[in-house]
């Protein structure tokens, strides 16, 4: 690709003028949301992106955008930024309506995988030389052409059904290999996934798994609402990171409106975050549990996540924090006497984590299980960027609490947890630590709350320029991608979900294993088909 | 596992009543939202902020009167009727016990309005 000597120049080109970006004042810009745009032509982006990921900087997400009306062309923005205190970049270029196809990045940067392929079923934009030209988000009985995130099709209408075409799974072949599938209908109270075993025996050789069965259209009924209506459906995403999701969407409208929420907003959104994490580590410990038959661990855990529910609806109505962000700050304020119930609940409740602890880490059979099963290296973890409590378990030191602070993280850090072995067992101890150090940042923010407003209006929200907003939730880093029409509406919404670069790596941990592992692997990552299918 | 056994000793029975044989859920809940009719101007600014199209008034007046529909089964319990309700006859309570045998009877119908108002005022 990059072999005439004019694309060559090009790229130094490119490069020189990143390192300035990257340069001395990185730190100061970008943090608030807003991204710096580098714009390139459409043959080069595979070629640009190559250059950034070389810069060591990685893909956090990707949009493709429907410009036709306002530019005559479709765009895609590859957002990318490095380590603590990074900028943002947003490598973007226009594809033109008559030729809707670009070079992929994948083969040179493998994380752009999923990206690339929904952009093509979304949008109906080719990513010329991707290894993997399957279809990922539409499934087979949608029709070829049909593009849902294409401002002219009716987002309110249910989309034409054709004859369905068998997906083409790969297959292992071979003397002695049987193909086991599972789901996507599941016995347990779970969601939808189509799983595919190739095993020797007992044997996990190959899996491949087949997802987004419950695809809602969230971002494509976003389109058109006022910023807080939307907001009624981004807190719907997921029932576990509820208010991570609607943080980091309000975080994305305050970047556009060039506004911060106010300190004691600020510092209860760090809490109740930390609240949601600290109730999902406990209940996802216990569910580990769940995964090798240890009752035991797993009511206890049960029991623990509900105390602290209970606390979320005695503070703020709702099980699931709803109903508790807005953009511009809270939609509530807690009064002194909600306040120290929130501490001494969270005490009281961190005492037992400690004692549950101890008892889970002193059962052999539990403990044996988990060693050595369903390892994710380190460089895998990198490859496809992994996030959050999958990529901290493998050894990659990322926590983007601290790599972008927002709330009141720069106020009060948390401790940067990772462990080095990859397997079930490191992802079980992360939790186990974050949950502590979950419990620790809520009464070090409750201990002395700043007083003072708990919401600033927006004011004016200017159209056509995209946002980020982000939040670190109990499975990693969800990013809010946002860009607003005239009158302040939702132009364009690309919610990119921890799971959505959680779910790939998967399959990776699974050959060498026995299929009765795969529940407990599974576990381990947590991963959430809601926030991934949308 | 000995350790276990003496740990659910220790901790003996936690398995509580259900809620509704204890009491109240906790003030804050947003359950079902109520309407006290004798409150309500009909100005139908609930249905203005009902984000999923749950409430619908009117249309038009008779006798300074106009029908009010809330289907429970639309509601998303956010509480911005509440919030918008200027007389504050909408209120959210804590009351989430909401099944019904019959879809009909998530429908809440009641005319609302002050019937000492004036047409065309």
């Amino acid at each position: 690709m990059a072999d005439s000597a004019a694309v060559v120049r090009e790229l130094a080109d490119w490069r020189r003028r990143l390192r300035i970006l990257l340069g001395p004042h990185s730190g100061q810009i970008g943090l608030g949301g807003r991204l710096i745009p580098v714009t390139v032509p459409r043959t080069q982006i595979a070629a640009a992106c190559a250059v950034l990921g070389g810069d060591g900087l990685a893909l956090r997400t990707m949009v493709g955008t429907d410009d036709r009306t306002e530019q005559g062309s479709f765009g895609l923005h590859y957002i990318f930024s490095g380590g603590n205190g990074s900028p943002l970049i947003s490598l973007q270029c226009a594809v033109p309506p008559e030729d809707p196809s670009f070079p992929s990045a994948t083969p040179l940067l493998p994380a752009a995988h999923w990206y690339e392929r929904e952009v093509r079923d979304l949008l109906g934009l080719t990513p010329v030389g991707h290894p993997d030209p399957r279809r990922l988000v539409l499934h087979d009985d949608w029709p070829r052409g049909y593009h849902p995130l294409r401002k002219d099709v009716d987002g309110r209408s249910a989309p034409p059904r054709v004859e369905p075409r068998p997906f083409p799974f790969r297959h292992v072949h071979g003397e002695g290999i049987t193909e086991v599938p599972v789901g996507p209908i599941h016995a347990g109270i779970i969601e939808p996934g189509h799983f595919r075993f190739g095993v020797i025996g007992e044997r996990v050789v190959h899996l491949e798994a087949r997802l987004f069965y419950v695809h809602r259209g969230i971002e494509k009924i976003c389109e058109g609402l006022p910023v807080d209506r939307a907001l009624e459906i981004v807190e719907r995403i997921c029932g576990v990171c509820t208010l991570a999701h609607s943080v980091a969407y309000c975080q994305a409208v305050e970047a556009i409106a060039g506004i911060e929420a106010p300190p004691r907003a600020r510092a209860l959104r760090t809490a109740l975050l930390e609240l949601e994490r600290l109730y999902n580590h406990v209940g996802d410990v216990g569910n580990i549990c769940a995964g090798v038959g240890l009752a035991a661990g797993t009511m206890a855990g049960a029991r623990l996540k509900d105390q602290l529910q209970r606390l979320a609806e005695r503070l703020t109505g709702s099980r699931y924090l709803r109903g508790t962000a807005r953009p511009g700050g809270l939609r509530l304020d807690p009064d002194q006497a909600a306040l120290g119930d929130f501490a001494r609940t969270v005490d009281r409740v961190a005492r037992e984590f400690r004692l549950l602890e101890t008892l889970l880490l002193g059962t052999d059979s539990l403990m044996r299980r988990m060693d050595a099963t369903g390892v994710l290296p380190l460089q895998a973890a990198i490859d496809l960027g992994a996030v959050g409590v999958t990529a901290r378990a493998s050894g990659v030191e990322r926590d983007i609490r601290l790599a972008q602070p927002y709330a009141y993280y720069r106020e009060q850090p948390p401790e940067l947890v990772t462990e080095s072995s990859g397997d079930v067992r490191a992802r079980f101890m992360v939790r186990l630590r974050e949950g502590h150090e979950a419990a620790r940042l809520i009464l070090a923010v409750l201990a002395a709350p700043p007083p003072g407003e708990v919401w600033t209006p927006l004011g004016e929200l200017p159209a056509a320029v995209p946002a980020l907003g982000w939040a670190e939730s109990p499975r990693g880093e969800h990013l809010h991608w946002l860009r607003l029409g005239p009158g302040g509406v939702v132009d364009r919404l690309r919610v990119r979900a921890a799971s959505y670069c959680n779910w790939p790596v998967v399959p990776l941990c699974v050959p060498g294993t026995m299929v009765p592992d795969f529940p407990l692997i599974n576990k381990s990552f947590e991963l959430c088909y809601s926030c991934l299918d949308r | 596992m000995l350790r276990i056994i003496i740990t659910a000793l220790r901790t003996g029975r936690t398995t509580e009543p259900a809620r509704s044989l204890e009491g109240p859920a906790p003030a804050a809940t947003r359950g079902r939202p109520a309407l006290d009719a004798d409150r309500c101007d009909g100005e139908a600014a609930c249905q203005a902020a009902c984000p999923t199209t749950a409430i619908t008034v009117g249309p038009g007046w008779a006798d300074g009167r106009r029908p009010f529909v809330l289907d429970y089964g639309a509601c998303i319990f956010c509480g911005r009727c509440a919030a918008a309700c200027a007389p504050g006859a909408l209120t959210m309570t804590a009351d989430y016990a909401l099944a019904t045998l019959r879809r009909e009877d998530l429908i809440l119908r009641v005319a609302v309005g002050n019937p000492q108002r004036q047409e065309g005022e």
